[in-house]
């Protein structure tokens, strides 16, 4: 669907200064009907990949290349593609709905025609008692949220999604994965940055790791995990006394512990495969 | 057609945004300004009240066409909202346009504004001066601040917002001093200095030329061939630092 060939960029700190490469040889593709995650630590260039996908800003060299199904001219391009910038703010004195409509207006649809696609998605994402509210009253969470409604309204074949969890709660989060889920179902192919491994593992069936400027990986999420995890398992239960204790153990080990456990009459509360951090990965990676 | 709808949205921001009352205010300061120096000086109180009237629109023309222009994209790229615009099947011509025009609508409103004010404290001399001529100062007010707002748009679009409000600024300082510098006896001296000038001229804005207030106040008639050729030497003016900004925008990086 998308491809980077060999995407080089560099920026300098001041007119003067000397420049330094933030992007060296970067290639990978989005594929059509995946959700792809973008993992990178702060500064690893991960908004700057997006900017140079959205045309934003110009790559010093390499090319992206759009397959025919998204269209040729890049407005007819940007047609099928739903975008959220990082940290969005928007504009302070327009309503949520107003906003809503004059991005809508300049996709060539007329607002009254998405309605009840306005009306469903803003339930879902719990945005819609604020819709007549002008966004400078707007938390960050909910500025997230009614950007993510922004990117979908006009039923992008691919969405381009920028840190989208940064700044919302556990709940919205959830609703947020849930709502990627659903879209990719319905066949919109997916692709987001995070920093987070945990978000994911959730969501994500590939995954492109950029360290640096260079990717690192590129491939299978399931793969990716089950390489670099550590195997260990939490297991929190709870004594007889009323006390809660948590204890990480090898896989082999919990089944062993578990039957200890239920023996000595201590209640199992939880058993949770550890989801390696992002820095476990990348160092394994490295190696 | 994009633009348009960009310029409306753009309009609407601003009118929603309490901006607007600051016009209100101004013009009423104007309003009494134009009062207390006229009671405060001897002479011709009609004149009095139009040379401070005029003068404050031509001011804080340049101020809000300052003040709106560093506005026009910086904020937007502040605020990532430019980001969701041409994310969409917007091109950055039509993108940078829209806002333009937005903004100068909300420009001409607000010089509107501030002008009926001091229309009205003109008004209620009931001078018999009350000239014809006084319309065409206004637009050429109008058109000064218009020029001033896409200069300051030019700025921001290679420096920062602070460092596009002084540069505009002093392009404004500029605009009034150069024709005046031409008449000077040292310049009429030095012919080379004079060449130098001749081409500052060129490239930056001559406010003198739009500049009428003088004859409203002696009462010279000017004919109308004169006040058009001004107004459209304004507006090419306005219309070539456009163009500019346009071209800059198209290859500006938006990071
Ligand atoms: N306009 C710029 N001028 C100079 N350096 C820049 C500019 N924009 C980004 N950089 C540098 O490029 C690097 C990558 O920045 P980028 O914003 O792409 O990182 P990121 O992966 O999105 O990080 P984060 O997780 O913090 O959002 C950083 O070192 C940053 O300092
Ligand atoms: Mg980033």
């Amino acid at each position: 669907m998308i491809k980077f060939n060999k995407i080089s960029k560099s920026f300098k700190s001041d007119f003067w200064g000397k420049s330094n490469l933030i992007l060296n040889d970067v290639s990978f593709e989005i594929e059509s009907g995946n959700i792809i995650g973008f993992l990178g630590a702060n500064g690893a260039g991960k908004t700057t990949t997006l900017k140079i996908l959205m045309d934003f800003i110009k790559q010093d060299s390499g090319e992206v290349v759009f397959s025919k199904e998204l269209g040729d001219k890049r407005t007819e391009i940007n047609r099928s593609i739903g975008y959220l910038p990082e940290h969005p703010y928007f504009y302070p004195d327009l309503s949520g709905r107003e906003f809503l409509k004059f991005l809508i207006e300049l996709n060539d649809i007329k607002f009254e025609s998405v309605l009840r696609e306005v009306d469903e998605w803003t339930k879902k994402l719990k945005i819609d008692h604020a819709l007549n509210r002008k966004i400078r009253s707007y938390s960050k969470g909910m500025l997230q949220r009614i950007g993510f409604v922004a990117a979908i309204i006009h039923k992008p074949k691919i969405l381009i999604l920028d840190e989208p969890l940064s700044g919302v709660d556990p709940v919205g989060r959830s609703i947020l994965k849930q709502a990627m889920r659903d879209l990719n179902k319905e066949g919109t192919t997916i692709f987001f940055s995070s920093h987070i491994v945990a978000d994911l593992e959730e969501v994500c069936n590939r995954v492109i790791i950029l360290e640096k400027g260079v990717v690192i990986y590129s491939g299978d999420k399931v793969e990716l995990l089950e390489k670099h995890s550590s195997g260990n398992y939490k297991v929190t239960y709870r004594q007889e006394d009323g006390l809660s204790i948590t204890k990480t153990v090898l896989s082999k080990d919990k089944d062993q512990l578990i039957l200890n456990l239920v023996n000595n009459s201590a209640s199992i509360e939880s058993l949770i495969l550890e989801t390696p951090s992002l820095e476990d990965v990348v160092y394994n990676l490295k190696k | 057609m994009k633009a348009l709808t960009i310029a409306k949205y753009t309009f609407i921001e601003v009118l929603k945004s309490r901006i607007m009352y600051l016009s209100l205010f101004l013009g009423a300061l104007v309003f009494v300004l134009s009062f207390v120096a006229r009671e405060f000086t001897y002479g011709v109180p009609d004149r009095v009240t139009l040379d401070v009237g005029l003068g404050l629109i031509s001011l804080t023309g340049a101020g809000l066409g300052v003040f709106f222009g560093i506005n026009i994209v910086s904020k937007e790229i502040e605020n990532r909202t430019l980001y969701m615009v041409l994310s969409r099947p917007v091109g950055r011509k039509s993108y940078f346009l829209g806002r333009v025009v937005g903004m100068s609508y909300v420009l001409i409103l607000n010089m509107m504004i501030i002008s009926a004010f001091t229309l009205l404290g003109y008004v209620t001399l009931k001078s018999n001066a009350f000239d014809s001529l006084i319309y065409w100062v206004i637009i050429n007010s109008l058109i000064e601040s218009l020029i001033i707002l896409v200069v300051a748009v030019l700025f921001s679009l290679v420096t920062n917002m602070t460092m596009s409000a002084v540069y505009s600024i002093i392009v404004y300082v500029i605009g009034y001093s150069l024709g005046e510098s031409m008449k000077l006896q040292y310049v009429e001296n030095h012919p080379g200095l004079g060449v130098i000038i001749n081409v500052a001229n060129t490239v930056f804005p001559n406010f003198n030329r739009l500049n009428l207030k003088e004859y409203v106040l002696y009462n010279s008639g000017l004919d109308s061939i004169y006040l058009s050729m001004n107004v459209l030497y304004g507006l090419g003016y306005f219309v070539a630092i456009l163009l500019l900004g346009l071209f800059v925008f198209n290859k500006k990086e938006l990071v």
